[in-house]
């Protein structure tokens, strides 16, 4: 029963042999969900959109931030939680719910988390149309070459996310709770998170959590490839690439280990 | 020849959970109250099951409910994994354990081809090519841009079977679905499976319908609580069933 399936390779080549699956998993879920038109995306918009002007009125007025071009400066950062937020969200119970194809149909379960993140990420491609509309009207954006770093930094942070999405849909099968427990965890990782503030306004007892969050790392080297005109320093390139191999890597692994049970266990 | 599928000495073990602990919650809990602690048993859904069954033949499973006739055809889609014995199954494999599976109702009869196509492995090109096909032989043309919701259960279960019948495959494992829909369409799916039959396709199939495993079956195997209880022709091991459920009911428990 703890029976190991074929080895992480075989399965992620598997999985990309599945790709015609998981582009109709998509186009479904944004037919079905979305209702197929623009207007139903920019309705998934207008949520985050409205709380986004909320959190700008308290921090900027209310608690008097002392940021340059702040409304650029979090607009990156949040543009990048609501993604995660969702797709991880989403992620929990993508398994559970689709009990009928993890028990009746022959196919790489990996799909099944993918299509729930590449769902969310159609969604973020269009916040991020919106957001460098935004930050350009509101000023803070700099136009220079180095803006092509944004697109590595964008698909390593969506394999980030898969990453985890693949251990919470996981756990999402042996804790039907597991998404209880996440909307929980959610908000206390959102405010762990440097997106209304910068990492140095942190106080000392927080300072460490804030750092060691790995949030911290995707949305620090995003601010400065389109915030400060400059690529991310040596550094900044380290502890991104090594949180999504680690995460990809263990992502993986726990899904291979636990996937052949999964059928029996929901 | 070796044989297409192969079973050697499977067992297969649930763990029946009573007082499932499914809540982290409860799991805590359970810590300090014995009496909610989650106590486990285990069943032999199959044991010691052997079965070899040879390229191009149409091999029958029978027996009475919980036997593990699903069972069985779950390992040998590999959707689960045996916990004793090994199983080999050559060639492309269509896994027919539900009709329509990943239907949306929402959706129309032809996106719904393409995503329970796409569940069995086939490509976009793939699809394309066997789409005015499957619309024909569903005989469903004038309702394929419809949401399937407005389908009628028959009708949903005529895509269902349609798209199955046009899976390139060499094996085909069947859960009780070999014919469906109206008297008419349901001779049309045995003429069907006559015609892949002749066509060199090998079946395995699950079936309560002990007129179609003597008519169109060449060999069966009789599972009666999760062991082989006869294996022979068709019609010897139908036999065996209806002397075994005559001998259940001269004899009651």
């Amino acid at each position: 029963m703890n029976a190991v399936g074929p080895g992480i390779f075989a399965r992620v080549k598997r999985v990309l042999a599945y790709h015609t699956l998981v582009k109709y998993l998509v186009l479904k879920d944004l037919k079905v969900k979305s209702r197929g038109t623009y207007l139903g995306v920019a309705w998934t918009l207008l949520n985050p959109l409205l709380s986004l002007l909320i959190y700008y009125v308290i921090f900027r007025h209310v608690f008097r931030v002392q940021i340059p071009n702040y409304f650029s400066f979090f607009l990156v950062g949040f543009v990048l939680w609501v993604f995660f937020s969702r797709a991880i969200t989403a992620a929990t119970t993508c398994l559970v719910e689709n009990e009928g194809l993890v028990k009746r149909a022959v196919f790489p379960l990996e799909v099944l988390p993918l299509s729930a993140v590449l769902y969310q990420f159609v969604h973020h491609l269009i916040a991020l149309a919106v957001a460098l509309v935004l930050m350009g009207l509101a000023g803070g954006m700099r136009v220079t070459w180095c803006l092509i770093g944004a697109v590595p930094l964008i698909v390593t942070f969506t394999v980030f996310t898969l990453a985890l999405a693949l251990w919470l849909s996981t756990i999402g099968v042996f804790f039907l709770d597991a998404r209880d427990i996440l909307e929980v965890g959610l908000p206390i990782l959102f405010w762990m998170t440097p997106i209304f503030y910068s990492v140095d306004m942190a106080p000392p007892f927080l300072h460490p959590f804030v750092v060691a969050n790995p949030l911290t790392s995707f949305i620090g080297a995003l601010r400065s490839v389109l915030l400060d005109g400059r690529l991310p320093t040596p550094g900044e390139v380290t502890a991104v690439v090594a949180w999504v191999l680690v995460a990809l890597g263990s992502g993986l692994w726990i899904f291979a280990r636990h996937a052949p049970t999964f059928s029996e266990e929901i | 020849m070796s044989p297409v599928i192969e079973c050697r000495a499977v067992c297969r073990v649930f763990t029946l959970r009573h007082n499932r602990q499914i809540l982290l919650k409860d799991r805590a809990l359970g810590l300090f109250r014995p009496h909610l602690r989650e106590r486990r048993e285990q069943f032999w859904a199959l044991r010691d099951v052997t079965l070899a069954v040879e390229s191009g033949e149409s091999f029958a499973i029978i027996g009475p409910n919980g036997a593990g006739k699903t069972t069985l055809l779950r390992l040998l889609s590999g959707i689960y994994q045996p916990t004793i014995g090994t199983i080999s199954v050559r060639g492309r494999i269509a896994p027919l354990l539900a009709l329509g599976l990943g239907f949306q109702s929402d959706l129309s009869g032809r996106e719904n081809i393409y995503i329970n196509a796409a569940l069995f492995g086939l490509t976009t090109r793939e699809i394309r090519s066997v789409e005015a096909s499957i619309i024909e032989f569903s005989e469903l043309a004038e309702f394929i841009d419809v949401p399937t919701k407005n389908y009628s259960s028959g009708m949903q279960l005529r895509l269902g079977f349609a798209i199955a019948v046009h899976l390139q495959a060499e094996v085909f494992l069947i859960d009780e679905v070999l014919a469906v829909g109206d008297e008419r369409f349901s001779q049309k799916c045995r003429r069907r499976f006559d015609e892949e039959r002749a066509a060199g396709r090998t079946f395995l199939v699950a079936t309560h319908d002990l007129g179609f495993v003597e008519e169109r079956c060449d060999r069966a195997a009789l599972l009666i609580q999760g062991r082989v209880a006869a294996v022979g022709t068709a019609k010897e091991t139908v036999q065996a069933y209806r002397d075994h459920l005559a001998r259940a009911d001269a004899t009651p428990p």
